[in-house]
Order: structure tokens, then C-alpha cells, then sequence
């Protein structure tokens, strides 16, 4: 596993919190620990890979809410959520919000390895997305306003000659601006120029 | 056996207008001899008929004026029957007709029985001889002629078929005042007057039938002088010498019933006259007393003590008189003003007004009345007349209400008044103080114009003449004897004197007056004399004067020193008290009488009068019979009153049969009579004629004179009380025998005797039970047994008690009994006779039973309330709870997972696991409290009591909840003491109560803020040993409704509460001995209170 992932157990059981740091810090994980949610939030900024876990029932902020705070502020750590006492209802809300997984107290070490395995990839992958998306948003950034123009269209299944009537320009000048978008966009077909554009709608 | 002649004698014909008269005609004939030849008749075709049929040999006619036709019928058929007439008539009637003898009415029996006689001798022999001559008396005969002699009784014996009396006693001589010979020959008829010889004729017949006695028949026979004597006639039938005879017994009631009304009589006047002199004497002589004292005493005094004098003489007729107000008024000279001298008033009335100066204007009235010699008086103030309109003005103002107003004379003229007033209350005056008040008054009044003439310097011999002569009337005129002794002799007597000395005026005033003294009274009264004579008075002591004749008078004697002609002698009034000491004397044997007699006993004496003639060779019936018409003579006070009398007078002369309701003395009298007429303590039972039943211990004696029983002496023990006692003992028995519960007597162990509803009960009959011991039916344990034991010995130390188990039937089946035990008491201490009553409680034990059950399931079904409640509480807890039991295992979980990951590394932290390892131990403790706690609070089952911290029970409850305040975003304030005196109790109740309470609370919050949500726990000891549980929230309170109805069972607010909570709770927290409320606080939110005592009180719970 690699060191630069970072754990973040929230619960305000003295004993759980060490447990877990003890387990975690076992197997090579990186783990800080929060006695509150509130604690957490106070933190300054991490935006490597990693996840929370964090327990339901606590004093002052909850789980849940500290789940609805992040979900705010476009925090996209995963959440592993664990309880003493899951109710289904809860359960059913948390992971609605979008949270990676919902584990009850007790649980076996592997049981948790694996959600936290899950969550780091998981995290992992909403990285690469987010990565990736910002990319072809730098590059269709990149097109002068009749690209984009000539873009737009070309998406939408227009054809060359279509477009040239539209735009009022002629159909070579169509091709050219769309070679142009094609190289600007580093699209090597008029496919994968359509999955780009739907990233960016 | 009656002499009858063999011829056929002539019949007397009896011819009257009155009917009555015929009847009595005739009887009187039949009773002397000419019985059934005697014609009444009444119709002169009857008469006719009788004289044609009959041989008639006397024609008796009676009254004919009322019987013309018969005298017409007689006067023509006389002639041809030639047959004499005996004519009764009035003597203006007499001459009507030719008779052969006429008798004027009224005539006396005995002229008309010769009559008849001379004109038809009677067929039967008319007895004239007395009985027989003492010569030929066998010797029980002399024994009946001295009782006939000396009987106390009169006694007749006459002759049945003539009534003639062949002999009468002495008694019969006095009683009716005949010689014995004139009353021997006359017949009866002559002392019993006509009106009752139709009943004397048909109680004759009765007695010749035998079929009645006759006893004290109550007539009233006639004297020889005429007068009637009231008697009581007992009569009785027997044969003498060949002839019938009957014995009249007569007792001259006349003389017992005057007696005894004289008696009463003469005592009752006895006790009034004692009363009346005593009282009247007393009065006088203190009046006289204080008349000569005031005589005496102005005399004496000087003038400027006269007033004073004046004041003490009118305070003693104030308080003689007991009036209110006495007053001394002077009319002046012209007689136009009336002046008050002096006006006494009762010390203790200090309301009324004294009345003082000139009053003449006050009381016109009454001045002019008395300056016309006349009284002015009134018992009412209303009986003024209406002119007396300003006199009555005054009186009311003075506030008098009678008035006696006495003028006061001097000379010829009136001077001045004395008046005698009632203020507090009316009072009518006697008439008899006017005359001696007006001897006082005027006395007074003529000392004080004596002193004021001479005062002024004129000449009062008028006024002292006037006084000497005023003074010599009273001395004359007084009902005492004044004597004044001196030098051992009379000096002076006043005519009064004179006669109780009973000498001549000089041979009083020549003797040494000791000589008219009663020898055995002289040295008493000459030392009494010499001791007066020094001016030391002595007692004054009753002494006796024997007059010239021999007689001795008594007298009562009061003696003053007074100076005589210059010398010292003794002033003596002597009032005569002999009268007065006769009635004593008579009293005092009066009384010695009655008190001797009877009254001093407290059992009931009587004394009675038997019947004359009870003869004790009489038929014992016969004898009881009379006994029965014993009459009471005398009888004390117990006596009369258990008999049911309000008086005396009401027992004396009743008899027997008219106190007690029925002839129930039969067997008593008979015991009497064969017993020789006397009994002892012999046991009777009387019912009174009132109702009263009386049980007595009678003594009863006889006195037997001449053979004769004739009076009872009767004395007995009042033994009602037992006797009744005894009843009810009997009835008791009665009620045991037919008692539904079982009864036993037993003697010692053994069996003496049981009831038939122990025979019912138990099984056995009597015959197979007695004699047994009670062990035979016993199916007691040991126990029992001892404790059946110890029963007895408290019922032989106190009273009865009682003791339940079992026993068996003798069918060998087994039910329950109480029973209770008592002690009998005999007389012999050493037998130990027990009762058991005994009960069959086998219904009773088993709803008792039942009773136990239903109790032990109601207890049941509230310990599973309690639980089901108490889950129903955890349930809503369920999250935290497992949350609190889940963070130890998942810690554990994750420690021991971590351990073996760093067992797995080439080169193990030992440390790390070390460390590891003890945070799972602590964990798993952790894990395993909160379990234990929460399958304690779960668990079902028997409430158990221990010592508690009441702060580490709340601690506890609060650990186990502590998630669910975290989840609820409550925060919890604790301020447990610590210390704390320990309570008693259950643990998990308690517990249960804290989470109810706690809970509620959090419910109460969850509609506010979540940062306003805050619980407060408080423990505390307060002052008086109890321990306080605070439970506080800060929610928005409970309603009042709410608040009155919470604490009720199946109340509830909740959705899905069961409204058990707070029910439970409170009944927990009482059944703690404490006390569980709710406040809502001013502010917001609502408090719980509990309150437990602490251990050192509730032990004792």
C-alpha cells in the first residue's frame, strides 16, 4: 500500500480510536484520529488519497451530519460509516449521501480492510476522473470560439456540409476547424470526441 | 240432722206490694225456722189462690197502702178463712184494716219474730238453752270452750234451720253490746241489718249444700245501742249433739281499720304539731327576746347612742323578719311632714336606694292612710289603688316590691310608721307580725320623743308614763310568764306566770320561788339563777314546775340580770313546753314502735292476719285456701315496695291472693301447715300482681292460739338476683345443647360430655365419645399439639383462647377447627374442667386459601408489569444500549486482530501487544458490566433489598444510557453527593424508576433545540433522614392535566408508550417507603422528586 494514503478514524470512543489506529497502523495505514467530527473539520486540508471512518452516534456532530457537511463543501473522501447499532433507515440514508460503506460493530479486521481497499480505489478512481476531466476542460478551453462552435455540432451529429451552412462558411473551412478540434481535444476519433464532450457538458 | 214434725204444718202467707220486701219477708222467715211454708207473693189473685190452696196459718201484710185491692180482697175474705193478720205498716196506714197485731215501721226483727211465734209457733224447735252445761263437757270439749272463751275474735255458734244463736263468747258480748243471755235465743237477723238478709239466706243454703265456706265476708252489723260495726264474718258449718250448728267467726273490723287509720292519723298530726311549735316557739321567743332586749337596751343608752341603737334594733328585725329594708319614720308635730329617723337596707343590696329626710310628698297616700291608724301594705305592687299613683312611683323607684307600713301611736295620736320592705323578691305578709311590730315600733318611737321633749327642756312625763304603761300592757299581755326573781324570791309574775306556776299570786310572791321546782330540777336552776344574777348568762336547759296540785308542767326558761328596785335580779321568761314534750314522748314510742319492729331490716318482714277460724285440725286445703285471704297488717318498706306499692297504706290489709298473680303458695303453705306452722329458709317463688317475679328465702312462723292459727310472721331474703342468675345458667346449658358449634367438657384429658352438634360435626355418637380422650380424634401435628398446650395453660392463667388445626372425623377424614378453650371453675381446685367450643372452619381455611393464592398472583402479575414495563422502557434504550455494549467488542475485536498482525512480523512490538492485551481485558470488563447490568434490569423475578449509594445506583443507570443522550444531542449535568447515608432497597427497581424518569425527560426535550437540551441529575440528603432524587429537564413543561392524570395507570402522552411508567414507579418508590412527585419549574421544563428514607429508618419496614 502506499504511504501517501491517509486514514481518518472519527469516534468518540477512546478505545475504538486506539483499536483501530493500533489494526490500521498493523497492516501500514497511515491513520490519524479525530475524538469528534467537529475535531476533524478543523484540520487543515488534506486532499490525497485516503477515507473515513467514522462512527454514527456521537456527541455533538454526528456521522451523518459530518457525511452532509462534506457532500457541502465538495469534499469527495470516501465514508466508511460504523455503528454499534445500525437501523436500516440509517444505513439506507448514509449510503444514499454516498457513502462507501456501512460496517456494525463489531467487525472482523478483514471486514474492514476490504472496505477501506474498496474506498481508497474508490477514491482513487473519483481522483483520476476528477484529473482527467479537468484536463479536457483545459482543453476544450484551448478552442478559439469558431472550434468550439464547429465542436458543439460536430457532437451533435451534424455533418460537415450542415455546419458549413449554418455557420455560413464553407465546408472546407468546416474541415479544417475540425481536424483543429480533433487535435486540440487529442481525439483520435469522432467517438471518443463525443464521450469528451459529454464529460464536459 | 233437722227436727222435722210429722204433721203438716200451716203455711205463712207473705203479702206485699214491694217485691223486694216479699223476698226479704220470706227469707227472713225461712231463715228462722219456717222454711218451705213460706208464700211471698206480690199479686193478690196469687194471695187468693195460695189462702184456697193452702193451709195458711198467718197472713204477714206488708205496707198495703200501695195495695188497695188487697186490703179489699182481705177485709172480704178474712171472715171465711179466719186466719190472723200481721200487719206492717207505716203508722199513718196503720187502723186501715183489722188486724190482729200491727207493727209500725220501722220495727226491730226481734219484736216481729215473736209475732210470728205467738201467732204459729215454728215446726222446728226453736233452741233456747245455751250449748250445755260445763258439767257434761268431755275434756276436749273444756279445751273448746276456753278457746271459745278467750278466742280474741267474736264468735257465734247459732242454730242452721232458726238462726237463732244458742251461744256467743265473751268477745261477741262486748262487740255488740248484748249480754250473753240476751244473745242467746235471738236470732241472727237482729244484728245484721234487713238490706243483707236475702244474702245472709242464700249464703246459708250455700253452707247447708256444702257447697261453699264462707271467710271474712265483709258486712256491717248492728249494736243493741243501734250503731253499725264494720266486720269481717268467717263462717262454718258442723255437727253438735244431733244438730247442725254453724260458728259465725267475727271480726270487728270497725276497730282494726280506725286503729289503724288513727294511727297514721295521729302520727302525721304528731309530726306537724312537733314541727309547728317548734317553729312557732322559736319565732316567738326571739321576738320577745328582741323586744325586751330593745326595752331593755334604750333604757339604757344615752342620746347620742340613741341612733345607733336604733339601727341595731332595726337590723335585727330585718334579718328576723328576713326582709330587705326596715325603716323608723317620724311624723312632726302638725303632722304635715313625715321624716325618715332611720333606714336600714340589707348589707348586700347595694343597688337599692336608702330613703332619707322629708318623704311626706313622696308617699301622700300612704301618709294620709297612716295618719288614720291604718296598715299599709301590699304583696304586689299592683294591689295599690289608683289614687296611690305618686306613693306607687316612689316605691317602684325605691324598688320595693311588698311593703308593710305600720302606724306607731303615742297618746292618742299617731307619731310616726314602721315599714318592712321586700326588694329583692315578693313576699306576702302575715298579719300576725302587725301587732308585734307595732308594740316594737312604738316602743322606739316613744323613747325617742321621751329624749326630744326632754332635749328641748319640756316636761316628758306624759311621754314616760305613757311608756311605763305601754311597757306593763306588753308585760301583762304577753303570752309568756315573765318572772323576775331576786333574793331567791319572786319579785314579779304576770298572770301568765301565775298559771304555769300553778299558785296563788301570794303564795308565789311568799315562797322561795325554788319551791315550785321539780325536786330533780332545783340545783340546776338555782346555779343557773345565781350565775344570771352576775350578768353570766348560762345555757338555757328545759326544767320542770310542779304546780300546788301535783302537776308537772315544763318550761323553757331565758333569763337576763336586770336591775330591780335598786338591786340586782333576773329577768325570766318561761314558756310553757309541756304540750310539746308530751308529743315527743308520745312520738318517741310511736316511733320506737315502727323502727323496732321492721324497718330497721333490710330483708322483707310482714306480718299478716289469718282469716278468723283457721283452725289447724281444718283439711289442709281448707287451711291453704284461707291462708291465701291472709291480710297483711304490717309490712316494712322493702317489703312493700318489692311488692310493687307506692305507699305502706296501699300493702296493709291486702291479702295474699291480691299481691301475687295466683294461688302459687299452695305447695309453700302446705310445707307451712305440715311443717307445724313455721319454715326456714325455704326457697319461693312469687309473681306479683305488678308483674314483679320474686325469688325468696322465706322464714315464715305461725301463731297458734287455742288451736286456732291466727297470725303470720313472714321474713325473707330478697334471692331474685341468684335465682335469675341460676335461670340463666340453666338457659345457657339450653343454648349449648342446641349450639350449631361443637361443645366438649372435658376433665382433664377425659371426656365428660359433647353436644349434638359435636356428634353431627365429628361422626362419633355420645356413648362412643365419652370417657375417651380428646387425642382420638385428633389429626394435629407436633407443632400443633405443643401449641394446643400452651392454649390450655392460658386459659387456666387468664381467659379463654383459642387455637386453630385439624381434626378427623371418626370416617377418618380431616377439616379444619378452631377452638376455645376455657377453664371452668369448680369447687374443687383440683379438677380441671375444660370447654372447648369448636368451629368447623374448613370453608373459611379454604377461602382463606384461595384468598392467598389470588394475592400471590396478583403479586405475581405486578412483579411481570413491573418487568414488562421496565423492558418496554429498556426497548425504546435498545440502540444505546447495544452501541454500548458493541464499542468494548469492537475494540477487543480490532485489538486482537491488530496483536496478531504484530505477532505475524518478523519481529514483533511485544510491548504493542502487551499494551494491546490490556486494553482488551479492559474492554471485555467492560463489555461484560454493561451486559451484566443489562440482563439484571431485564431479568424477572423477586424483588431483593440491599444496602445502596443511591449516587452509584443513579451512576449506573446513567452509563448505560449514556449513547442515548448523545444520540438525543442532550447534555447531562450530574451533581451526585457522595457519602450519602445508605438506603435499603431494590437496586433494579430503583434503577427502573431513574431510566422511566430519565427517560421521560429526554422525551420531554426532543421538541426543542438540540443546544438547549439539558438534564439534570441531582442526589442530596435532606434534613430529616431522607435521600432526595432530582430529576430535572429543560423542556416546555407539562400541562396540567397532564400533570394530575401521569401518575395513573395506562395514562400516556406517547404513541407507543403503554402508560405504565410513572404508575410503576410511584408504587415502587412507595413500597420503598418513599414518595415520588413532579414540579412544573417557573422557567421551562419539568422536575421529578423522589424521596426514600434512609436505611436506619426503613429497617424497621
Amino acid at each position: 500500500m502506499n504511504t501517501e494514503i491517509k486514514i481518518f478514524v472519527i469516534d468518540d470512543d477512546d478505545s475504538v480510536r486506539r483499536s483501530l489506529r493500533r489494526l490500521l497502523g498493523a497492516v501500514g495505514l497511515n491513520v490519524e484520529a479525530f475524538e469528534s467530527a467537529q475535531e476533524f473539520l478543523d484540520q487543515e486540508h488534506y486532499d490525497g488519497l485516503g477515507c473515513i471512518i467514522l462512527d454514527v452516534r456521537m456527541p455533538g456532530l454526528s456521522g451523518l451530519q459530518l457525511q452532509e457537511d462534506l457532500i457541502r463543501r465538495n469534499y469527495n473522501m470516501p465514508i466508511i460509516f460504523v455503528t454499534g447499532h445500525g437501523s436500516i433507515p440509517m444505513s439506507v440514508k448514509a449510503m444514499k449521501a454516498g457513502a462507501s460503506d456501512f460496517l456494525t460493530k463489531p467487525f472482523d479486521n478483514q471486514e474492514l480492510l476490504d472496505a477501506i481497499n474498496q474506498a481508497i480505489g474508490q477514491h482513487k478512481q473519483i481522483i483520476q476522473e476528477q484529473t482527467e476531466l479537468l484536463e479536457i476542460k483545459e482543453r476544450s478551453e484551448s478552442l478559439t470560439p469558431r472550434e468550439r462552435e464547429v465542436f458543439v455540432r460536430v457532437v451533435s451529429g451534424m455533418l460537415n456540409k450542415e455546419i458549413a451552412y449554418e455557420l455560413d462558411i464553407t465546408e472546407k473551412t468546416v474541415k479544417v476547424h475540425r481536424a483543429r478540434v480533433m487535435q486540440k481535444m487529442q481525439a483520435e476519433s469522432l467517438a471518443e470526441l463525443v464521450r469528451l464532450a459529454e464529460k464536459t457538458a | 240432722m233437722r227436727e222435722i214434725s210429722e204433721e203438716k204444718h200451716p203455711s205463712i202467707l207473705v203479702i206485699s206490694a214491694d217485691t223486694e220486701e216479699a223476698a226479704i219477708l220470706k227469707a227472713e222467715l225461712e231463715l228462722s225456722g219456717y222454711r218451705d211454708s213460706v208464700m211471698a207473693t206480690c199479686d193478690p189473685e196469687e194471695a187468693l189462690g195460695a189462702m184456697e190452696e193452702h193451709d195458711v196459718g198467718l197472713i204477714v201484710y206488708h205496707n198495703p197502702s200501695k195495695h188497695t185491692e188487697c186490703i179489699d180482697l182481705l177485709n172480704t175474705l178474712r171472715p171465711n178463712y179466719d186466719i190472723p193478720v200481721l200487719l206492717i205498716a207505716d203508722p199513718e196506714e196503720a187502723g186501715q184494716m183489722e188486724t190482729n197485731a200491727t207493727l209500725l215501721i220501722p220495727y226491730a226483727f226481734g219484736d216481729f219474730l215473736n209475732l210470728v211465734q205467738n201467732f204459729l209457733p215454728s215446726p222446728l224447735k226453736r233452741p233456747r238453752d245455751r250449748m250445755r252445761d260445763a258439767a257434761d263437757m268431755k275434756e276436749e270439749e273444756h279445751k273448746y270452750r276456753d278457746l271459745f272463751d278467750r278466742a280474741s275474735d267474736m264468735i257465734l255458734l247459732m242454730d242452721l234451720d232458726t238462726h237463732t244463736i244458742i251461744d256467743a263468747n265473751e268477745q261477741a258480748e262486748v262487740g255488740y253490746g248484748y249480754s250473753r243471755e240476751e244473745l242467746i235465743g235471738m236470732s241472727l237477723l237482729q244484728i245484721v241489718p234487713r238490706d243483707q238478709h236475702i244474702s245472709i239466706w242464700k249464703n246459708t243454703r250455700e253452707l247447708a249444700e256444702g257447697t261453699k265456706t264462707l271467710h271474712a265476708i265483709e258486712r256491717v252489723h248492728t249494736r243493741k245501742d243501734g250503731s253499725p260495726i264494720k266486720v269481717s264474718v268467717s263462717a262454718s258449718l258442723f255437727e253438735y249433739g244431733g244438730r247442725r250448728i254453724f260458728q259465725d267467726i267475727i271480726r270487728d273490723e270497725t276497730e282494726r281499720i280506725q286503729r289503724a287509720e288513727e294511727l297514721r292519723r295521729h302520727r302525721e298530726q304528731l309530726e306537724e304539731m312537733v314541727q309547728e311549735r317548734t317553729k312557732e316557739l322559736a319565732e316567738r321567743l326571739e321576738f320577745e327576746r328582741i323586744i325586751s332586749a330593745v326595752s331593755t337596751n334604750l333604757v339604757n343608752v344615752n342620746d347620742s347612742q340613741l341612733y345607733e341603737e336604733i339601727g341595731k334594733v332595726c337590723l335585727k328585725i330585718g334579718e328576723f323578719f328576713s326582709t330587705d329594708s326596715a325603716t323608723i319614720l317620724l311624723f312632726s308635730e302638725d303632722k304635715k311632714k313625715l321624716i325618715v329617723y332611720y333606714d336600714w337596707i340589707a348589707d348586700d343590696l347595694d343597688y337599692a336606694p336608702h330613703v332619707s329626710g322629708e318623704v311626706s310628698g313622696l308617699y301622700p297616700w300612704s301618709m294620709e292612710r297612716l295618719l288614720n291608724d291604718e296598715v299599709v301594705q301590699f304583696s304586689q305592687i299592683d294591689e295599690l289603688p289608683e289614687e296611690a299613683i305618686q306613693d306607687k312611683e316612689t316605691f317602684i323607684e325605691d324598688k320595693a316590691k311588698s311593703i308593710l307600713v305600720i302606724p306607731l301611736r303615742l297618746g292618742g295620736g299617731i307619731i310616726g310608721a314602721f315599714a318592712l320592705g321586700a326588694i329583692r323578691s315578693e313576699r306576702i305578709w302575715n298579719e300576725a307580725l302587725v301587732p308585734r311590730l307595732r308594740v316594737l315600733g312604738e316602743i322606739i318611737v316613744n323613747d325617742i320623743q321621751r329624749r326630744r321633749l326632754e332635749k328641748e327642756g319640756k316636761k316628758a312625763e306624759q311621754a314616760l308614763r305613757e311608756n311605763e304603761e305601754k311597757y306593763r300592757t306588753v308585760v301583762e299581755n304577753a303570752n309568756e310568764a315573765i318572772v323576775v326573781a331576786q333574793d331567791d324570791m319572786v319579785k314579779f309574775a304576770n298572770p301568765e306566770a301565775v298559771r304555769l306556776i300553778g299558785y296563788t299570786e301570794d303564795e308565789i310572791y311568799s315562797r322561795p320561788f325554788i319551791e315550785f321546782i321539780h325536786p330533780d330540777d332545783r340545783k340546776m336552776i338555782y346555779v343557773g339563777y345565781l350565775q344570771n344574777l352576775k350578768g353570766k348568762g348560762i345555757g338555757v336547759v328545759d326544767f320542770r314546775l310542779v304546780s300546788k296540785d301535783g302537776s308537772i308542767r315544763w318550761a323553757y326558761p331565758d333569763s337576763t340580770a336586770i336591775t330591780w328596785e335598786g338591786r340586782p335580779a333576773t329577768l325570766n321568761f318561761l314558756t310553757d313546753i309541756t304540750e310539746r314534750k308530751q308529743i315527743e314522748q308520745e312520738l318517741r314510742h310511736t316511733q320506737m314502735y315502727y323502727t323496732d319492729f321492721i324497718d330497721s331490716s333490710s330483708d322483707n318482714v310482714s306480718y299478716w292476719k289469718v282469716p278468723d277460724g283457721l283452725r289447724i285440725d281444718l283439711p289442709i286445703e281448707k287451711q291453704i285456701e284461707m291462708l291465701y285471704h291472709s291480710s297483711c297488717i304490717d309490712a316494712n318498706r322493702a317489703c312493700w315496695e318489692v311488692w310493687g306499692f307506692e305507699t305502706k297504706d296501699e300493702a296493709i290489709g291486702k291479702e295474699y291472693i291480691e299481691i301475687i298473680q295466683e294461688r302459687t303458695f299452695g305447695q309453700l303453705f302446705a310445707d307451712f301447715i305440715e311443717n307445724g306452722y313455721s319454715l326456714n329458709n325455704y326457697e319461693t317463688y312469687e309473681l306479683f300482681h305488678h308483674g314483679r317475679e320474686y325469688y325468696g328465702l322465706m322464714n315464715i312462723y305461725g301463731v297458734v292460739e287455742n288451736g286456732f292459727l291466727i297470725r303470720l310472721w313472714e321474713a325473707d331474703k330478697d334471692i331474685t338476683e341468684q335465682k335469675k342468675a341460676e335461670e340463666q345458667i340453666r338457659e345457657l346449658s339450653q343454648i349449648i345443647v342446641q349450639m350449631k358449634d361443637a361443645v366438649i367438657v372435658a376433665k382433664g384429658d377425659v371426656i365428660e360430655y359433647v353436644n349434638d352438634a359435636f356428634c353431627d360435626m365429628y361422626g362419633y355418637t355420645k356413648d362412643e365419645i365419652i370417657g375417651q380422650r380428646g387425642s382420638i380424634f385428633s389429626a394435629r401435628t407436633q407443632e400443633e399439639e405443643e401449641a394446643l398446650r400452651e392454649k390450655f395453660s392460658t386459659a387456666l392463667r387468664g381467659g379463654p383462647s383459642t387455637i386453630e388445626y385439624k381434626d378427623r372425623r371418626k370416617d377418618g377424614s380431616v377439616f379444619w377447627v378452631s377452638n376455645t378453650i376455657g377453664f371452668i371453675y369448680t369447687e374443687d381446685p383440683h379438677e380441671r374442667h375444660w370447654l372447648s367450643v369448636i368451629r368447623d372452619i374448613t370453608e373459611r381455611k379454604q377461602s382463606e386459601e384461595e384468598l392467598r393464592k389470588m394475592e400471590e398472583d396478583s403479586r405475581q402479575l405486578q412483579q411481570e408489569l413491573t418487568h414488562v414495563a421496565r423492558v418496554s422502557a429498556m426497548g425504546e434504550l435498545v440502540a444505546s444500549i447495544a452501541h454500548e455494549i458493541n464499542q468494548p467488542l469492537a475494540a477487543t475485536l480490532n485489538n486482537a486482530q491488530a496483536a496478531q498482525r504484530f505477532l505475524d512480523l518478523d519481529k514483533p512490538d511485544l510491548d504493542e501487544v502487551r499494551d494491546i492485551l490490556t486494553d482488551i481485558a479492559e474492554d471485555s470488563k467492560r463489555a461484560s458490566d454493561t451486559i451484566q447490568r443489562l440482563r439484571s434490569l431485564l431479568q424477572k423475578g423477586e424483588t431483593h433489598r440491599d444496602a445502596l449509594d443511591m449516587s452509584e445506583t443513579v451512576q449506573e443507570i446513567l452509563n448505560l444510557m449514556k449513547a442515548e443522550f448523545s444520540s438525543r444531542d442532550i447534555s447531562v449535568k450530574l451533581d451526585l453527593a457522595s457519602k450519602l447515608p445508605s438506603i435499603f432497597g431494590d437496586r433494579i427497581q430503583l434503577q427502573q424508576v431513574l431510566m422511566n424518569l430519565v427517560l421521560n425527560s429526554c422525551d420531554a426535550m426532543m421538541d426543542i433545540a438540540p443546544g438547549l437540551r439539558e438534564l439534570g441529575i441531582r442526589t442530596s440528603a435532606d434534613n430529616s433522614g431522607n435521600i432526595m432524587v432530582v430529576v430535572r429537564d429543560s423542556g416546555s413543561g407539562i400541562d396540567d392535566e397532564e400533570m394530575e392524570h401521569m401518575f395513573e395507570a395506562f395514562y400516556t402522552t406517547k404513541s407507543d408508550g403503554i402508560g405504565m411508567g410513572l404508575s410503576i414507579s410511584r408504587s415502587i418508590i412507595e413500597a420503598h417507603g418513599g414518595r415520588l412527585w413532579a414540579e412544573n419549574k417557573q422557567a421551562k421544563g419539568t422536575t421529578f422528586y423522589f424521596a426514600i428514607p434512609s436505611s436506619t429508618e426503613s429497617e424497621s419496614l
